[in-house]
């Protein structure tokens, strides 16, 4: 939660004239915070997919090569026409491109990391295939983040202008609304699969308070991608911190309502088990909920 | 580095950067800024990393095929009233990697008895170590155990 107040912090220093050297900086924190949202949007999916880990085991080294060369060429041209930076030239594109591709490397590996399925004792042939492998969607995700988020830092949420007309219930029933129906979007893409029960059952306490904080922290930079209302509406939904807590509410049972549905869980399974399957799918149920209030 | 006031014109197309203009884009750069410097350099040496990395893989792999050794723990031997669990730690010292390995043992008691256990294991790459534990009826320091890789496949 406190990586939550931070990024809040310095989204509300953003709105104080600084020198220029600060704004480029702040500029920079902005573009990237879209890069890493739009990526995790893209390619969550595939994080929670066994076979890409199972790629990534026995892959060769000149195939890895190859996977990053592509990674380059494709994000150079997403760079060229989307991007994740607000200005843009020909010479920013192959900045954004290389910026990309390690926005894809780097989220691979947190993700995989939290995950359990990158360790500390793992060798370096087995970290680098699991972690390259995941970072072309990945870094994909990053390049068009501008077409996810839009470049102005202002609210970008297709519903800005009627939800300002809605009562302050409607407008939490909407957010509701929206965040169940991205849940269920990108959760019910996982939900189904064998991965859910087998990366609970490697999962440790410590991992379970990284996929809660991590998922915490992922919707809050959605939220900020997406930009914040100025003027914001009353209601619970319409404040950041409170966003991003009542929603990782709603997609936790938005988790725990779709493994229940697939017959993943049962009533009556161990606590432990089904809290901890549904903090697993909690993850993508996030980022699908937090990507559904921005488009609905 | 000098910086200037402009507002850079959108430049792709679709037009995902339009013309709106958030505060801070006011103060634009006609060459890169220290911060877009700071992080341009960082996203390459992270990129140089990854390369370097996977080129020293491949100019190191020597093509061995993969050599098995399981070492058993025998001083971590765990006794209750479920039986004798007994952990092993299997390594891969060959360049090649291998999946669906599995791994045997095989204990003979002193009356005669033999009890045979095996666990698999998905994958094993070069110079990965990592564990497992077979589970017997009766005391494996007792009898004569035997403990070895049975059977890989190459992915």
């Amino acid at each position: 939660m406190q990586l939550a107040y931070v990024l809040h912090w310095i989204c509300r220093f953003g709105s104080v004239r600084r020198p220029p050297g600060l704004v480029a900086w702040k500029n920079e924190l902005n573009d990237f915070i879209r890069a890493f949202s739009g990526a995790y949007i893209f390619g969550v999916p595939l994080l929670f997919t066994m076979e890409m880990w199972w790629i990534g085991d026995y892959i060769s080294p000149y195939r890895l090569m190859i996977f990053l060369g592509t990674a380059l060429v494709a994000n150079l041209g997403l760079t060229w026409v989307a991007g994740f930076k607000r200005q843009s030239t020909f010479a920013t594109s192959i900045d954004e491109a290389i910026d990309a591709v390690a926005v894809g490397l780097i989220s691979g590996f947190i993700m995989l990391v939290i995950l359990n399925q990158v360790r500390l004792g793992d060798t370096a042939e087995s970290v680098l295939g699991k972690v390259v492998v995941q970072a072309i969607p990945l870094s994909i995700g990053a390049s068009v983040a501008n077409q996810v988020f839009g470049t102005t830092g202002k609210k970008q949420r297709q519903g800005e202008g009627t939800a300002l007309r809605l009562s302050p219930a409607k407008a939490f029933l909407s957010d509701v609304g929206a965040t169940v129906i991205g849940g269920i979007f990108i959760g019910f893409s996982v939900a189904p699969t064998d991965e859910v029960p087998v990366l609970a059952a490697s999962l440790e306490y410590r991992h379970l308070m990284a996929l809660i904080g991590f998922s915490l922290v992922i919707s809050y930079g959605i939220i900020f991608a997406g930009g914040f209302r100025a003027d914001q509406p009353p209601g619970l939904f319409q404040r950041p911190v409170t966003e991003t807590i009542l929603a990782y509410i709603v997609s936790l049972l938005v988790a725990f309502g779709s493994l229940y549905l697939f017959g993943q869980i049962d009533l009556g399974n161990p606590p432990l088990s089904i809290i901890q399957q549904t903090v697993v799918l909690g993850v993508p149920t996030t980022v699908g909920g937090a990507a559904g209030r921005l488009v609905i | 580095m000098t910086q200037s006031r402009a507002i850079l014109p959108a430049t792709k197309s679709g037009d995902a950067r339009g013309p709106e203009v958030h505060e801070t884009e006011l103060i634009a750069s006609e060459s890169r800024s220290i911060a877009e410097w700071t992080t341009l350099g960082i996203s390459v040496s992270i990129v140089l990393i990854f390369l370097g990395v996977i080129t020293w893989l491949q100019v190191t792999s020597n093509g061995m095929p993969a050599i098995i050794s399981v070492e058993q723990k025998i001083e971590h031997i765990r006794h209750d009233e479920t039986g004798y669990y007994l952990p092993v730690t299997v390594r891969n010292d060959g360049a090649q990697t291998i999946e669906d390995v599995r791994i045997q043992a095989s204990l003979t008691t002193p009356d005669g008895t033999t009890e045979t256990r095996e666990f698999p294991i998905d994958f094993l790459v070069r110079d990965e170590i990592t564990g497992g534990t077979f589970v017997f009826n009766h005391d494996p320091t007792d009898g004569d155990l035997v403990v070895n890789a049975a059977s890989y496949r190459v992915p």
